[in-house]
């Protein structure tokens, strides 16, 4: 029997024994441990029965027996027999008894009569530390509290001169052009700040400039300002409810968190919530966070983006999409962990600039605004966008928040090189106006992938063809969504899992600032996305950054065509709308996607764009 | 202080149902100290994901539970005191209930941690003793069982009905007084220690039998196989001692390994007039539950609850049994309320 030294430690007799012959391998890395640190350590063989392990035991006079089986119905009777036999011969007296294997937790370690069990996850240090009597609880991960910026270091300098001219050129005339007009959701921004800084401290202007506020609004929104009526499908959060969201914050410090994926602590993978519920939104972002996510991304309900105006207080809604208020957005930030980037979305709707003023008002770190997107695959009229988003790049700047320009109009069969010319021009004009977007290509089976056949062989080519172009055009944080994987996930859990896994390794491993991820029924969710789905796509991507460790993914010589391909996609795209000298004009007119593409100018909020007086 | 044991001959056969209907029989009048060896009172189960009974305590009852348990109870306790046990979800602590409320129990797994909590039990209080899976060791400092069995043990009533025959034959052994813990060899008694569980260990008893001196009282420490027994009657030359006495520890320590069954080929191979087999302490044997439910698998990993018919199961192996049978759910309390009034006797 070999044994090591280590200062400090009282060495302690250990037994170690195996109850079936596959299950030793545990057993054996903690031998290698105990022993390294000057502990008397001795491994039984695979096939004794228990009683023979009781009698060596016995002969031994350990301080620890630790056993190691997988779990089942059946089995755990045994353990229990088992338990039962060291008992009755007195090994109790002086040993504490351990059990360790696939299933193993400390509930069930408990009812079989183990003074403690270490599952899977277990790291070999714990099961040390417990031999050295340490409190120190090494089973549970660790979580980085504080909050990533996800813009540092970049410089946002064109590294492709000509396409930088271009896409300066496009964002400095549509922002000439925007700076000239308003609408309603300009109007409504403006008086948000202003309501939110006299609700208290003058309710009579308050009540004035919400009479303002409400005349600007349409729908059932307005419905609600003007009679209180609820808008379809929703109901007030109860202050039972809200509790529920703040004790959240108070036990944060007690979730568990698995040590598994603790590979996730240096990566940026956001979530994505909105179960319309914001208890339930608080509870699917704990759980996210527990397992792993550093971000969550807020969704609200299609119907707002086409509504003119946004409720006040907190609401819950029987539907998808969690509706966007102060009230439900502080109510969530309650319950937010610190440490937690947390994203509220602007970006293709009627209330994009207030919805960016709630976002800073509630806390929130980033925000989402495409002006393309959302005109051409989100049903906003692009003139009415294009002021609206503008405005919303502005408000962001001024309050610090950056956001990433989605390209998910490449769902509805939009070429990456037009969607990238539109994300580009957008993000241009965020700098311009002194803010900080992040680039969000879609990684995904696109329609054109699959139509041109870039992603007919592998995933591999055309999203790293897609990181390669970028990086190689500006230098931006690049954070691939969102989420990843779209068109690639089936009903399959295991299979979505997957696949999400995979396409968010590959991000990451091209060089992505952070990645989006779905549930792994997200894609084809026929009702609420649920807890375990979560917890599947969060698992199988650390389990893939796990595997491809430092190894990295290799494209094929093909991801280099593709993006000389979509370089001239994009440079191609530029020169026209840049000739057209008229960015909203090139919205209608599909220079940045059109009908054959299945690009459409949304129609919500056409004709409402006025000059400014 | 009094102890009740609730132990059971597998997972699932009702020691929770039992426990329960035990603590509405003391609630009114008996002060309780309600503790377990496992874990018991959740929701659901952690192996099957089944629901399970709930623990409800009374108010004024004592519970001894891990501490978080007893925090996240919704009976609300007093007096909390830390006993000094620690098992595998903290330290346990006893209190007072000053509300009734759901409790999930978690205490200690040990025999000498068990000993350790029931010190804090008040002198005249009835100690309630919660078992786990077919865990029965540490119930030796019980002065009362309930032994709880079923259809998760075995949906064979006949075989039910065999082992609860064997154990109350086992439970029901005479108690003789025990040599102390002083060397007692010589004058017709010899001592062996180290129990009756491997293979050898028959045949070096007999050995030492069958060997000079001629032991007329050999007292026998530890866990005994009734295999390995056997082979040690095999082996021994009964004609060559008169009145051979064999004693053993406890009950407990004859049904902890082994097949439980082999013990009636013991018995019945005991020739009354030359070999008893004794033992030191016992445990009185209250009587038997019969639970008719069993957790069956539909799938991996995946468990549907299932019931033989109650009423026929407990007719057979009441039957086929000398001691009190019940089926609380089906028959109802009463038996198991007569068993713990003569308890209280």
């Amino acid at each position: 029997m070999e044994q090591g030294r280590s200062k400090g430690i009282t060495p302690r007799k250990v037994v170690l024994a195996p109850l079936d012959p596959v299950h030793d391998v545990g057993l054996k890395l903690i031998r290698r441990k105990l022993l390294e640190r000057g502990h008397e350590v001795t491994l039984l063989p695979p096939d004794l029965s228990m009683e023979e392990i009781v009698a060596r035991a016995k002969a031994m006079d350990p301080d620890f027996i630790m056993i190691s089986r997988a779990l089942s119905y059946g089995i755990s009777e045994l353990l229990a027999k088992f338990v039962d036999l060291c008992d009755a011969a007195g090994l109790r007296e002086k040993a504490k008894l351990v059990a360790g294997g696939l299933s193993m937790k400390p509930v069930i370690a408990q009812e079989l009569g183990f003074d403690a069990g270490f599952g899977p996850d277990t790291p070999v240090e714990a099961a040390v530390a417990y031999v050295e009597g340490q409190e120190l609880d090494l089973s549970t991960g660790s979580r980085r509290r504080e909050k990533a910026d996800l813009t540092a270091g970049f410089t946002y300098k064109f590294l492709d001169s000509e396409i930088g001219y271009l896409c300066t050129t496009i964002a400095q005339q549509l922002i000439d052009w925007a700076n000239k007009h308003t609408s309603s959701g300009v109007e409504r921004a403006r008086l948000r700040i202003e309501m939110e800084s006299e609700r208290d401290s003058n309710p009579g202007l308050y009540s004035t400039l919400r009479n303002d506020y409400a005349s600007l609004t349409s729908g059932e929104v307005k419905e609600w300002y003007l009679t209180g009526k609820h808008v379809s499908h929703t109901r007030p959060i109860t202050e039972k409810e809200a509790g529920y969201i703040r004790s959240l914050l108070k036990n944060a410090d007690s979730i568990v968190i698995p040590r598994s994926q603790d590979i996730l602590n240096d990566r940026n993978v956001f979530v994505q919530y909105g179960t319309g519920c914001p208890v339930m939104d608080a509870y699917h972002i704990n759980l996210s966070v527990a397992w792993g996510a550093r971000g969550v991304v807020h969704f609200d309900p299609s119907w707002g983006a086409r509504n003119e105006g946004l409720l006040e207080q907190a609401w819950s809604h029987e539907h998808d999409g969690t509706v966007l208020t102060l009230d439900n957005l502080r109510l969530i930030k309650g319950g937010l962990i610190p440490g937690i980037l947390w994203q509220v979305r602007a970006h293709r709707g009627l209330n994009t600039p207030e919805t960016v003023v709630l976002a800073h008002l509630s806390g929130a770190d980033l925000t989402k605004i495409n002006i393309v997107y959302g005109s051409l695959g989100a049903g906003t009229d692009p003139e009415r966008l294009t002021v609206d988003g503008v405005e919303a790049m502005r408000l962001a700047a001024q309050h610090n928040l950056p956001y990433d320009v989605v390209t998910n109009e490449e769902l509805c069969g939009v070429p990456a090189a037009k969607a990238f010319a539109g994300m580009l021009i957008v993000a241009t004009a965020g700098v311009l106006q002194g803010g900080r977007p992040l680039l969000q290509p879609l990684f995904a089976n696109s329609p054109e992938g699959m139509v041109t056949g870039y992603t007919e062989h592998n995933f591999i080519d055309f999203n790293v063809a897609k990181m390669r172009v970028l990086s190689s055009i500006i230098d931006a944080p690049i954070w691939p969504g969102a989420p990843v994987g779209f068109l690639t996930q089936t009903q399959d859990r295991c299979q979505s899992s997957v696949m999400t896994a995979l396409h968010a390794a590959l991000a990451l491993d091209s060089g992505a600032t952070a990645v989006t991820i779905a549930s792994s029924d997200e894609a084809y969710a026929g009702g609420p996305i649920t807890a375990p789905a979560r917890v599947d796509t969060l698992k199988a991507t650390a389990a893939a950054l796990r595997f491809f460790g430092e190894g990295g993914i290799s494209p094929t010589p093909e991801a280099e065509r593709i993006e000389t391909e979509l370089r001239e996609g994009i440079l191609e795209v530029l020169k026209k709308v840049a000739a057209r000298g008229d960015f909203v004009a090139s919205l209608y007119e599909g220079h940045l996607g059109d009908k054959e593409d299945g690009a459409y100018p949304g129609r919500s909020g056409k004709g409402t764009v006025t000059l400014k007086h | 202080m009094r102890v009740i044991g609730i132990a059971g001959t597998a997972k699932n056969t009702g020691k929770t149902t039992t426990l329960v209907a035990s603590i509405k029989f003391f609630a009114e009048n008996q002060k309780m100290f309600i503790t377990g060896i496992g874990y018991d009172g959740e929701d659901f189960d952690n192996l099957t994901g089944l629901p399970k009974p709930r623990v409800f305590v009374p108010e004024g009852a004592i519970v001894a539970s891990a501490l978080p348990l007893l925090e996240s109870s919704d009976a609300k306790f007093t007096d909390l005191s830390d006993t000094g046990v620690r098992c595998a979800l903290g330290r346990i602590f006893s209190g007072t209930a000053t509300a009734p409320g759901q409790v999930v129990l978690a205490g200690p797994a040990s025999t000498r941690d068990l000993s350790s909590v029931l010190a804090f039990a008040p002198d005249d209080s009835v100690v309630l003793l919660d078992g786990a899976f077919s865990r029965i060791s540490p119930m030796v400092v019980a002065d009362s069982l309930i032994l709880a069995t079923g259809a998760a043990r075995s949906r064979d009533s006949h075989r039910i009905a065999r082992e609860i025959n064997a154990i109350d034959r086992i439970m029901g052994l005479p108690v003789v007084d025990g040599p102390g813990t002083g060397d007692v060899s010589g004058n017709g008694v010899s001592k062996m220690s180290g129990g009756l569980f491997l293979p050898g260990q028959g045949h070096e008893l007999a050995w030492r039998l069958n060997g000079a001196g001629k032991a007329q009282t050999v007292y026998v420490t530890g866990i005994v196989n009734p295999q390995v027994f056997l082979e040690a009657l095999e082996e021994i030359n009964l004609n060559g001692h008169r009145d051979l006495t064999i004693v053993f520890d406890h009950p407990i320590m004859l049904l902890l390994s082994g097949d439980l069954l082999r013990w009636e080929e013991v018995f019945s191979a005991n020739p009354e007039e030359r070999l008893t087999v004794a033992v030191r302490a016992s445990t009185e044997l209250l009587g038997v539950t019969i639970n008719p439910y069993t957790p069956t698998e539909s799938g991996a990993g995946k468990y549907v609850a299932t019931y033989v018919p109650p009423e026929s199961f407990l007719g057979d192996i009441d039957g086929l049994t000398r001691i009190a049978c019940t089926d609380i759910m089906f028959e109802g309390p009463g038996k198991l309320h007569s068993w713990l009034e003569k308890f209280l006797d």
